[in-house]
């Protein structure tokens, strides 16, 4: 992953790009090879969770008598679970659940986040400061805590995952958004928009919102392993996915008390899969920045 | 220096009238500190003052003088800490919501940074036509009539329409917002500084547009300069401000030739194309 | 002095944040599942006793009244009871809370000093072999799952090569602990003069301690990398190392302590991610430090341990982000107060 920051600003260049309106893109960009990679990674994994059940013949539940804790062989190539269950598609599986329950909390997160935040940019100081201070109090508690707390309170499925990780992403999607609007306001641009007479929503809206995506993409970029890791964290714990549905947090508790009896392979494979879909989301986010800042 | 119709160019229609008239105007602005220790900037001080219909009214300071807030409080972008404003003898100072938007399509104004006085994202097409549609009701075909017509007006080919802001120089990012400020048909205009970021020789461009436009439209200009210069090519009359406050009002010749004020002395003197002004003067009343 | 201002002023903001924190801890241990009557006195009781405890307890009050109640036990240092261990839950987390210190500090002495090493060093390397190696340790730092790391290492250290005692926790089973006097196991054995016990401690630790500082270091490195990359390249330096300083010196002297403000908020960052992280770490190792009572608590409706732990947690984390702002004001005098 690369570890140099690339800065990119969000208004346009000062310099004029040459006095006729001719000008064209006549240079292809090319594709950065940390977006390539990345991107065959993640759609590597939606054939493996699409096809793979399908080629070996069994399902993420199935359980095959006498075939408890069978270490990898041609047979079941990541081996087999305390029930009898095939890891290797299990762990195929699991990425449908994992990958929504990120993308779902991610994008809810953004969604809600970005407005509150241009919401915060527009109102009359004393609005802003109430839901900033309410900001403040979610983002007090360390993330993995309130949303144990929160799954535990709402009862833990799915659908509270994606909840508790939202509302624990929520707030540096507002913060962000709302210094950007604060910022772009004073430009001259967003105050011709108020002399032509626009009413003040549309302005938000539809001038100055646009001009801060760019800061809300990168953080929904670094924020889809985060949220992947905290699922997987909590359906460890017993607060996330329940069994017998496959998720690799809870594949990875599932295999634990079996480690120090040699059988890795129940809570290595799932915590392999963990592995490389946060690097391809690195290296996603890396390529999207590298990509960008050559346009 | 009293302000009467004689002072003002002849032969504009109701010479007699004020466009938009300023009273008594003030404002404050409370800058830094915390917890009540800040302290006030007042950068408009009792300015007094009215700029007739069809004239170039020409506001000239050093930086920090105030001609910008001015400027800005004509245009109700600010509310004045106290004093009147009054457009068209309505009193427009405390106007605000539905009420304070309709009066923005009788005054517009463009910025000093053609480079981010455009939405990075707009197409100059939508650019323009957002308040074609939404203050004037256009469609269609009538749409990109006027679109054209306004684009022709400012010089620049229909064709820009469907690019953005970035591939623009300076002087046609300009055009492009007198185009937008146009599109809504207003009186008055109020220009801040509008070749201030321009290269010397795009700025001759800009200012004859100005002029030609200023004919065509019969508008009213309130030009905020520092650059006498180019004040001297446009304006009729010029106010003259220091500190927020407003020294005096001359017209163009007066103040190139004899002004009242020590301080529009040294201004005037300032300025190395004085002499080039004299001249110009004199070209154009014969004209 | 101004410090000490500043840090006033700012624990004094602090102040509605943890007041919201507390009615969100409160409303939210009140929404768990678990019956707060049956927590104090457990479950085989009858209702007429359960009625009587409730009564006692001031649940039949309405819910502000209760709040304020809650607060003002906290005050007086009561934070409940827990019927799981049959303690007061303040007794609980003194056993407790030294263990998870113990590993968090230990973890933080190490990761911080090598993650500021390792990426000065990639930063003053960059482009060898070395800088590529370190940024293939930050991309796994930031994507392994710790608790999947730990197992992994378990595996590796324990059952293939044996170098490890097994995850028991702090000590082996049939170890007594050493008598109390700081509560960490690593100090208290040396205290108590039982060196092969304090190996013993040492030997628990080593892998819990090598999972949460390899998970942590990663963001530390990365800032670390990219400040001091944009020092070295800055004016400044160069001239420093035109006037003819050596190169380490110059590193290490100007570079750093201008780089310190984005590393002191890694260090800040990483701290919050411990608090989250020593949850999952100690269910690992059997450790006996507040997050797995947290946990166990929580899964038997135990909630006044785990209404505790969450604000003792939160309110860390409000001490980690003062230190971090009252440090940027230390560092860098030019940044106002206001």
């Amino acid at each position: 992953m690369n570890v140099e920051t690339t800065e990119k600003t969000q208004s346009p260049p000062l310099q004029s790009t040459g006095a006729t309106p001719a000008a064209t893109k006549s240079k292809r960009t090319k594709i950065p090879v940390s977006l390539l990679i990345g991107g065959s990674i993640m759609l590597a994994w939606l054939l493996i969770t699409i096809f793979v059940p399908l080629l070996i013949g069994r399902n993420a539940e199935e359980v095959t008598y006498g075939s408890k804790l069978l270490a990898p062989s041609a047979d079941y190539i990541f081996g087999t679970d305390a029930l009898g269950r095939d890891v290797l598609v299990r762990t195929a599986t699991a990425f449908r659940y994992d990958i929504v329950i990120a993308l779902g909390s991610v994008i809810s997160a953004a969604l809600i986040g970005v407005l509150l935040g241009a919401l915060a940019g527009s109102v009359p100081e004393w609005l802003d400061n109430i839901e900033m201070g309410v900001l403040d109090v979610i983002s007090a508690f360390p993330s993995v805590i309130l949303a144990l707390a929160m799954a535990a309170a709402l009862g833990a499925s799915i659908g509270t995952l994606i909840f508790a990780i939202a509302v624990v992403l929520i707030p540096q999607y507002a913060r962000a958004t709302r210094a950007a609007i604060l910022s772009e306001r004073s430009k001259p641009y967003a105050e011709a928009a108020r002399a032509m007479g626009l009413h003040p929503a549309r302005t938000v809206l539809i001038h100055l919102l646009p001009n801060t995506l760019f800061g809300t993409l990168t953080q929904i970029a670094l924020d889809l392993p985060t949220a992947i890791m905290i699922a997987a964290g909590l359906s460890f714990l017993g607060f996330g996915v329940q069994p017998p549905t496959a998720e690799w947090g809870l594949m990875i508790n599932e295999g634990s008390s079996y480690i120090v009896s040699g059988q890795w392979w129940v809570t290595f494979f799932p915590g392999l899969a963990i592995l490389t879909l946060v690097i391809a989301f690195s290296l996603l986010e890396v390529g999207i920045k590298r990509f960008s800042g050559r346009q | 220096m009293t302000i009467t119709a004689e002072s003002v160019k002849p032969g504009i229609p109701e010479a007699g009238k004020p466009l938009i008239e300023a009273r008594d105007l003030v404002k404050r602005f409370r800058a830094g500190g915390s917890f009540g220790h800040g302290h006030d900037v007042i950068a408009v001080k009792n300015v007094s003052l009215a700029v007739y219909p069809g004239e170039a009214f020409g506001l000239v300071g050093e930086s920090g003088s105030g001609k910008t807030t001015l400027g800005r409080l004509l245009l109700r972008l600010e509310e004045p800490t106290s004093g009147q404003i009054l457009y068209d003898d309505k009193d427009i100072t405390h106007l605000r919501g539905s009420e304070l938007r309709q009066l923005r399509s009788a005054i517009q104004i463009v910025f000093q940074d053609p480079y981010q006085a455009l939405n990075p994202w707009m197409t100059i097409r939508q650019a323009i036509s957002e308040p074609l549609k939404l203050f004037r009701g256009l469609k269609g075909a009538e749409l990109d009539r006027e679109l054209a017509n306004l684009l022709e007006m400012v010089g620049l080919p229909v064709s820009s329409q469907k690019r953005l802001p970035r591939e623009f120089s300076g002087g046609q990012r300009q055009r492009i917002c007198l185009a937008r400020a146009l599109a809504l048909k207003p009186s008055l205009l109020v220009l801040d500084e509008p070749t201030s970021a321009l290269d010397v020789s795009v700025q001759a461009q800009i200012i004859n547009l100005l002029r030609e436009l200023q004919r065509e439209l019969n508008l009213t200009y309130v030009f905020i300069s520092h650059d006498l210069a180019v004040v001297g090519q446009v304006c009729d009359r010029v106010g003259i401000m220091r500190y927020g406050e407003l020294l005096e009002i001359t017209t163009r010749d007066q103040f190139i030739t004899n002004p009242a004020n020590a301080y529009s002395r040294t201004l005037r003197d300032a300025v190395p194309e004085v002499g080039k002004l004299l001249p110009l003067m004199q070209a154009q009343e014969e004209a | 002095m101004k410090v000490l201002g500043y840090a006033g002023r700012r624990l004094i903001w602090m102040l509605p944040t943890l007041i919201g924190a507390l009615i969100v801890i409160f409303f939210l241990t009140q929404a768990l599942p678990g019956n707060a009557a049956m927590s104090r006195v457990g479950q085989f009781v009858n209702p007429e006793t359960i009625a009587q405890v409730k009564h006692n307890m001031g649940l039949d009050k309405t819910v502000p009244e209760q709040f304020v109640i809650y607060v003002g036990h906290l005050f007086q240092g009561d934070f409940g009871h827990s019927w799981k261990t049959g303690n007061d839950v303040i007794i609980d987390l003194g056993d407790r809370l030294p263990a998870t210190i113990e590993l968090t500090l230990y973890t933080l002495i190490i990761a911080i000093p090598l993650g500021i090493v390792l990426g000065t060093l990639a930063a003053a390397t960059k482009g060898s072999w070395f800088d590529r190696i370190i940024h293939t340790y930050v991309t796994f730092s930031l994507g392994i799952p710790v608790f999947w790391l730990s197992l992994m290492l378990v595996y590796i250290f324990f059952f293939l090569l044996g170098l490890v005692p097994s995850p028991t926790g702090r000590l082996d089973i049939l170890d007594t602990p050493p008598p109390h006097i700081t509560g960490f196991y690593t100090l208290d054995t040396l205290f108590a003069g039982d060196t092969e016990m304090f190996g013993r401690a040492v030997a628990h630790m080593i892998l819990p301690v090598l999972a949460l500082v390899f998970v942590t270091s990663g963001p530390i490195v990365r800032v670390t990398y990219s400040t001091m990359s944009n020092q070295l390249t800055s004016d400044h330096i160069r001239a420093a190392t035109a006037s003819g300083l050596s190169r380490w010196r110059i590193v290490g002297r100007y570079a750093l302590k201008n780089a310190m403000i984005p590393i002191v908020t890694a260090v800040g960052l990483t701290a919050r991610l411990l608090l989250g992280g020593a949850v999952l770490i100690e269910i690992v190792f059997s450790w006996p430090g507040i997050g797995r009572y947290a946990v166990e608590s929580l899964l038997v409706a135990d909630l006044a341990p785990l209404q505790a732990v969450v604000l003792i947690t939160t309110i860390l984390t409000l001490l980690i982000n003062l230190v971090v702002d009252v440090s940027y004001f230390w560092f860098d005098p030019r940044i106002k107060v206001a």
